[in-house]
């Protein structure tokens, strides 16, 4: 039986009672396909949250040496002090006798008034080195940061220190300026000389004038 | 079963539930999938791919309209993708033909099979505009923004649409191949 119609109408009216099926694997792959994305996207979640993490476990490291090693600095400026107080002890014992400058005090004839200027200075030296002790003894950090360039600039150039010693009365001076110790050993040597030279040039004329009038 | 508990079902990715709903809806699908795409093996991977997106995006069904219709606009715009995705073969296009549609048909002598092969031997972009217009009852306005061209394209590209099926169905009236 023919029929004079359009064919879209005719192609539609065929096919809305249509019925065709797909192959009975398609659900397999379908459920593969899904099991893939649900696994990438658990990759995908792992992957995302572990590199945060990591990043985040590499910033608190970097952030936690960086304050341990500003706790760590005045420590540091502790065992700086220490080993230039060490290096201080040594001057003590050598730089004296290197320099040739050792003093024997028995032998020094002081002035009044250079011993009065020596116990001013010791006085003052004495002061400045509690001052100092303090200081260094001090448990105030922020205190200890400020001073570090000071420290540091000791450590890297480390200062010869020299010391007097006073028998008469015990004192002791102890100064980085050699000039000081010079003044006060060159002022004594020089004096002591003097007067030992003037002795004898009073021991010669004596003996001279003695053996003229022997003679 | 039924349908909204089955799609609450799937919401939570019940692997069982979304096996079901595969089961009920597959052959409807298959048979838009058929339609809009060159032949079985496409059409199964279009199809493949549709459910796929289907379960991906089911919590997006917000229960409004119908479950059907929504799951084949997924396909049939899978299929638009895929069409869009390869080199459109431009068509010269001639606005003025308008030789007549309307054949003698035996429905007897026409089978399913020889009508599908039919659409599916039409250059993509017809078989797309017939699909569209003629079997899903898109508008001209709709299918020039689906697609990116003209509604004057949509329209007389639906009219070589037909005359090419109607040439291809005469000849296979004429001569029936066997279809495997």
């Amino acid at each position: 039986m023919e029929h004079n119609k359009d064919i879209g109408d005719f192609i539609k009216e065929r096919l809305t009672t249509a019925q065709r099926s797909p192959q009975v694997e398609l659900w397999d792959k379908v459920q593969h396909s899904l099991d893939r994305k649900k696994r990438r996207r658990r990759f995908l979640f792992f992957f995302i949250t572990g590199s945060t993490g990591i990043a985040v476990t590499i910033a608190v490291l970097a952030l936690g040496l960086n304050t341990t090693a500003s706790e760590q600095e005045p420590s540091l400026i502790n065992d700086i002090s220490v080993e230039s107080k060490n290096s201080f002890e040594i001057d003590k014992s050598n730089t004296v006798s290197d320099m040739g400058t050792e003093v024997d005090s028995s032998e020094v004839v002081m002035e009044p008034w250079i011993e009065d200027k020596l116990d001013s200075l010791l006085a003052e030296e004495s002061i400045r080195i509690e001052k100092k002790k303090m200081a260094t003894t001090s448990e105030d950090s922020e205190e200890l940061y400020k001073r570090k360039p000071a420290s540091m600039d000791s450590f890297s150039s480390i200062k010869t220190t020299y010391y007097y010693y006073n028998g008469k009365n015990g004192g002791e001076i102890s100064t980085t300026n050699k000039r000081v110790i010079d003044s006060l050993a060159g002022f004594s040597e020089v004096d002591s000389i003097q007067k030992r030279t003037k002795i004898n040039e009073e021991r010669n004329l004596n003996a001279t004038k003695a053996d003229s009038l022997y003679k | 079963m039924n349908l909204n508990e089955l799609i609450a079902s799937c919401k939570k990715n019940d692997r069982h539930s979304q096996s079901e709903l595969f089961s009920r809806y597959k052959d409807v699908l298959y048979l838009t999938s058929l339609k809009y795409c060159r032949n079985e093996v496409e059409a199964e991977d279009n199809l493949h791919d549709a459910f796929v997106t289907i379960f991906e995006n089911i919590k997006k069904f917000n229960g409004k309209g119908s479950f059907e219709g929504w799951m084949k606009r997924i396909t049939i715009n899978k299929a638009i993708d895929k069409y869009k995705e390869k080199k459109p073969i431009n068509i010269a296009i001639n606005n003025d033909i308008l030789e007549d549609t309307n054949v003698d048909w035996d429905e007897e002598t026409i089978s399913l099979d020889t009508i599908l092969m039919c659409i599916q031997e039409l250059p993509d972009q017809y078989r797309l505009i017939f699909n569209l217009y003629q079997l899903d009852d898109y508008s001209h306005k709709e299918i020039a923004t689906m697609l990116g061209i003209s509604e004057g394209t949509s329209r007389s590209n639906f009219h070589r649409a037909k005359l090419a099926l109607k040439e291809t169905i005469s000849v296979e009236m004429a001569n029936p191949k066997k279809i495997i």
